[in-house]
């Protein structure tokens, strides 16, 4: 655990007066407020350090509390104390499917365990984003390979504690955001439940690029192949196909295999198609022999 | 599995401990729609987010009516623009190595 400089977070040094670490506070609030940075998961965190400090250094007791142990805190008395309630739970709970990682945020009303040890608890003064009707809304990141986003699958999620149960519909893409409304954190005063958003984050390790519903790859054919024509086998995502190969196929030339693709999203039984590029592979080595015959061949003009 | 429902204005507002007068304006504004049954006024469940963030910005940072209009329209513009942002990565990615 680190000692956190709350001036340095606010940006004064410690002699400021309760007016500038107002100001500052403020300021820095106005910059880093979540509900003015959507999806900023680094303005969050920042949201929440100035919001620490201000807790602290807005408080005069607190900050002279702060201001008197400084960087000897494991000293103060706090510490034993809050040692034993040190174990704190996490807003979201691990993976609930093997094999895949989720993270989900901690909560935004989450402190350093530098402060809950100092400070124990927290007052209720600082801003922070309180449940006043509706609930919390909950992101989570579903990390899933490519494969896995193959095919329509239903995956059990450990949110807080609870099991849920979400299908997972082929074609997903990366970055993607589903929600899944009411698995938020509970409201207050008869107010509706929040929701859970997930974002996926698909990693793929294979050999073929995709975008959307179509994938990409680039194919080696011999300089003959090229020349000559004839028939190879290639690797699909999920199978291996024969391909004829025309004379006279030049070097990136692209051929479409319909219906090869990705899954479309929500379109069963639906493929996209996959592209794939040849590229002419020039020896780099020629026997004796076959120096001969294209020395032979430069004769004709080719 | 929609679950639709509308959501007073009285209970929302003392909910937030705040003048129903701020949601009437804010409707006056566009920002949020509000519905009127049998003399009782509601929102729909779906612009709670939204009405919510307003409330918070009003309250956390001070920001006026304008402000939140203003800031309401930039945001709808980030989405969009972070949305294609994402877009174009993902095809951004057929041409990595």
């Amino acid at each position: 655990m680190d000692f956190i400089d709350y001036y340095k977070v606010l940006g004064l040094t410690k002699g400021a007066s309760e007016k500038e670490i107002k100001k500052a506070y403020r300021k820095m609030a106005r910059k880093y407020h979540p509900d003015l940075n959507p999806n900023d998961k680094e303005a969050e965190k920042k949201f929440k350090q100035i919001n620490e400090a201000n807790e602290v250094l807005g408080d005069a007791e607190k900050r002279k509390k702060y201001d008197q142990y400084g960087k000897d805190w494991e000293h103060a008395d706090a510490f034993e104390k809050a040692k034993k309630e040190r174990s704190r739970s996490s807003a979201f709970g691990g993976g609930g499917y093997e094999g895949y990682s989720y993270s989900g945020d901690q909560s935004t009303d989450d402190f350093s365990d530098f402060f809950n040890t100092m400070f124990g608890g927290r007052s209720q003064r600082s801003q922070r984003r309180q449940v006043k009707f509706r609930g919390q809304d909950y992101n989570a990141e579903l990390q899933l390979g490519l494969m896995d986003a193959y095919i329509t699958h239903k995956q059990t999620l450990t949110i807080n504690n609870k099991n849920i149960r979400i299908t997972i519909p082929a074609g997903v893409e990366d970055g993607q955001t589903i929600k899944i409304q009411g698995h938020g954190g509970p409201g207050v005063h008869g107010g509706p439940n929040g929701d859970l958003y997930i974002t996926f984050s698909i990693v793929n390790n294979t050999a073929f690029k995709r975008e959307g519903e179509n994938l990409y790859k680039t194919e080696e054919i011999s300089l003959i192949k090229a020349v000559l024509g004839g028939e190879i086998t290639i690797s699909t995502l999920t199978g291996v196909v024969k391909l004829n190969v025309k004379p006279n196929t030049q070097n990136g030339t692209k051929v479409k295999l319909k219906g090869q693709g990705f899954p479309k999203y929500k379109k069963d039984g639906q493929f996209g198609d996959l592209f794939i590029t040849y590229t002419v592979k020039i020896p780099t080595y020629l026997t004796p022999r076959q120096k001969e015959l294209f020395e032979e061949l430069a004769k004709t003009n080719l | 599995m929609m679950n639709t429902y509308y959501i007073t204005i009285k209970d929302f507002c003392s909910s937030h401990e705040i003048e129903e007068s701020f949601v009437f304006t804010l409707s006056e504004y566009d920002l949020v729609t509000v519905e009127i049954q049998e003399q009782e006024h509601y929102i729909h469940q779906e612009e709670l987010p939204k009405l919510e963030k307003m409330v918070r910005l009003h309250q956390d940072l001070g920001i006026n009516l304008e402000g939140l209009e203003a800031i309401h329209h930039l945001l709808e513009k980030v989405e969009q623009m972070q949305s294609e942002v994402n877009l174009l990565k993902n095809k951004l990615r057929k041409w990595e190595e």
